[in-house]
């Protein structure tokens, strides 16, 4: 592979990008002709069946937008929050949102309140809040300050918290654990067209947000008493990211629940490929994050018609082994 | 007699033969028993989910005979008959009449049992009359569930209640199996049928049938629909829950508009 400087990758990935959603749909056995998509973008629909129009705009379309909203989303998140803690470890389920949101979802099923989509987003979003909140609480209270590395700590530790609560309440109920099971899992077959307004507005103005902060961030990681000589505060800066990985993650995780491999790995590609300059780094996760994402379900989805595997898992699967060859190839070279 | 059951098709077969079991598992969720059971006034001990039966507590109350299947608790035979003599019909479902005959023999009730299956079988010939004068409309049976649909085929116990009154069932639920699993509104068509009876499995936990019914996809659909009650057209398998079946089979075909 030969270097490519870090404008030319971007612009790759970009291409790549507004390449992907033609080609999904194109592609496989129950993939649309162009003529046909073609003649639909000129408002004519006579030249597809009545079930393919159906399809494409209830069922394909909402799940390819909805793919590419949450991989942007979750890769990006994982950029920020491993470049806030300084740790490669770190990925957004650390800071307890996930079980956060699924023990939102659990009390809506306890709760007498109907298990509507609407619901479940605003039971999801509330618990993945309400978990960060708690998590920055006990922070402040137990160590008296907030830093990075005890939010990662205490996150996974109210993680386990949440976890135990969200197990008992789904094995004494098999009702419970069948409306959340695909949610658990991590997938995107339950998307509906509905949701996918409230998805972009929140992811988009997060990615925004994000990009805004990349500049704070480098002050926060220059060393916090460089940052303070420059006139930030630290735990301004921290809340604020932090505050910007919540809305990222809990909206993306309240419609396709936790999809672990974007958010911890991503970033660690967008380094080695793109640069470790900060703003690179980040639209590089989210370009990657809004590509990959699509792609594992759209590729799950041709493996499996009955569409019964979680993309999370292909992402697993297939990018472990790979991500581990990466970074193998990276030391040797050193 | 201290009978205890161990899945809710025994409980139905027990009730109907007039034994009243001691102690019974319940499906799903733990304590909750299916509603269309006669159980007022009747203090029955929870064993637990139909999967796990609390066999300490089984062992406590020290039955004289226990019935249960081969399909759901094969594996825990040897230990249940160390426990108490122990009756295991090898399937449930589409086999409930040869279930009510065996248990009908363990439980001294074999006259009962003849004069259960007569009644129903009577019961279906009136509703065959009227549906032939309908002109024989096919009948979709659709079970939702929260994370698929199924449509029932001739072996599973609600396919066999209609084999067995000679109701006709679409072409798409006509082959052999227990049940075809959807998951995408694109199949929506396999639903269709003259009448389709919508089952839906604790809708209050949302069912796929509600996200479907909000697409347009659902208007698809032209046969006459008609929700039916889960307890008994799916939870239940037994006598009893066929009872109710057949009252409800009754005034659908009876509404039913002659083509």
């Amino acid at each position: 592979m030969t270097i490519l400087s870090t404008e030319r990758s971007l612009f790759f990935l970009l291409i790549a990008l507004l390449t992907l959603p033609p080609a999904i749909l194109l592609a496989g056995e129950h993939g649309y002709s162009a003529m046909s998509l073609l003649s639909l973008l000129r408002g004519d629909t006579t030249s597809i069946s009545d079930m393919d129009y159906l399809v494409l705009t209830e069922l394909r379309l909402p799940r390819l937008f909805a793919g590419l909203l949450v991989g942007a989303a979750l890769g990006c998140a994982g950029c920020l929050l491993q470049r806030m803690t300084a740790n490669p470890l770190a990925s957004p389920g650390l800071l307890g949102l996930n079980q956060g949101a699924a023990l939102g979802l659990v009390c809506l099923i306890i709760s007498p309140l109907p298990f509507l989509p609407l619901y479940a987003f605003i039971a999801a979003l509330s618990g993945a809040f309400l978990a960060m909140v708690l998590v920055f609480g006990v922070v402040r209270i137990t160590t008296g300050a907030i830093a990075a590395e005890n939010l990662l700590l205490f996150g996974a530790l109210l993680s386990t918290l949440f976890g135990a609560l969200t197990t008992v309440a789904l094995i004494l109920d098999q009702h419970a654990l069948d409306a959340i099971r695909f949610w658990l899992a991590g997938s995107l077959s339950l998307i509906e067209r509905s949701q996918i307004g409230p998805l972009a507005a929140l992811v988009l103005t997060g990615l925004i947000l994000a990009v805004f902060s990349t500049r704070s961030l480098q002050l926060l990681e220059s060393g916090h008493d460089t940052a303070r000589g420059l006139g930030a505060n630290p735990r301004t800066i921290l809340i604020m990211v932090s505050a910007i990985i919540l809305i990222l993650t809990a909206t993306s995780v309240a419609v396709s629940g936790p999809i672990l491999f974007i958010g911890l790995i991503v970033p660690h590609l967008a380094r080695l490929w793109i640069g470790e300059r900060i703003l690179d780094q980040l639209l590089g996760s989210t370009l990657l994050g809004a590509l990959l994402l699509p792609l594992a379900d759209f590729a799950v989805f041709l493996l499996d018609s009955d569409d019964r595997i979680p993309p999370g898992v292909a992402l697993a699967i297939l990018g472990v082994p790979w991500f581990m060859w990466l970074v193998k190839r990276r030391y040797r070279n050193q | 007699m201290r009978v205890v059951v161990l899945d809710t098709g025994e409980l139905d077969i027990a009730l109907a033969l007039g034994v009243t079991p001691i102690a019974a598992t319940t499906p799903y969720q733990v304590g909750n028993f299916p509603d269309y059971l006669p159980l007022e006034g009747i203090e029955l001990i929870s064993l637990g989910v139909v999967q796990e039966p609390d066999l300490e507590r089984l062992m406590t109350l020290k039955p004289d005979l226990i019935l249960g299947s081969r399909l759901r608790h094969g594996r825990l035979y040897p230990l249940l008959s160390s426990i108490a003599p122990t009756v295991f019909t090898d399937k449930v479902g589409a086999t409930w009449a040869d279930n009510v005959r065996l248990f009908a023999k363990a439980l001294n009730r074999e006259n009962t049992a003849e004069a259960l299956l007569n009644k129903i079988d009577h019961h279906c010939q009136q509703i065959l009359a009227e549906y032939e004068i309908k002109g024989r409309p096919e009948l979709s049976i659709v079970r939702s569930l929260q994370t698929h649909i199924r449509l029932y085929l001739p072996d599973s116990f609600i396919g066999s209640v209609m084999a067995r009154c000679g109701l006709q069932r679409p072409s798409s639920q006509s082959g052999p199996g227990f049940a075809r699993r959807l998951r995408s509104p694109e199949q929506i068509d396999l639903l269709d049928g003259d009448i389709v009876l919508l089952s839906e499995y604790s809708p209050k936990q949302g069912s796929l049938a509600r996200r479907w019914q909000r697409t347009p996809f659902w208007s698809r659909l032209e046969g006459h629909l008609y929700k039916i009650d889960d307890s008994y057209w799916m939870l239940g398998i037994g006598p009893l829950a066929v009872e109710h079946i057949l009252d409800d089979l009754e005034q659908i075909i009876h509404d039913y508009p002659i083509n």
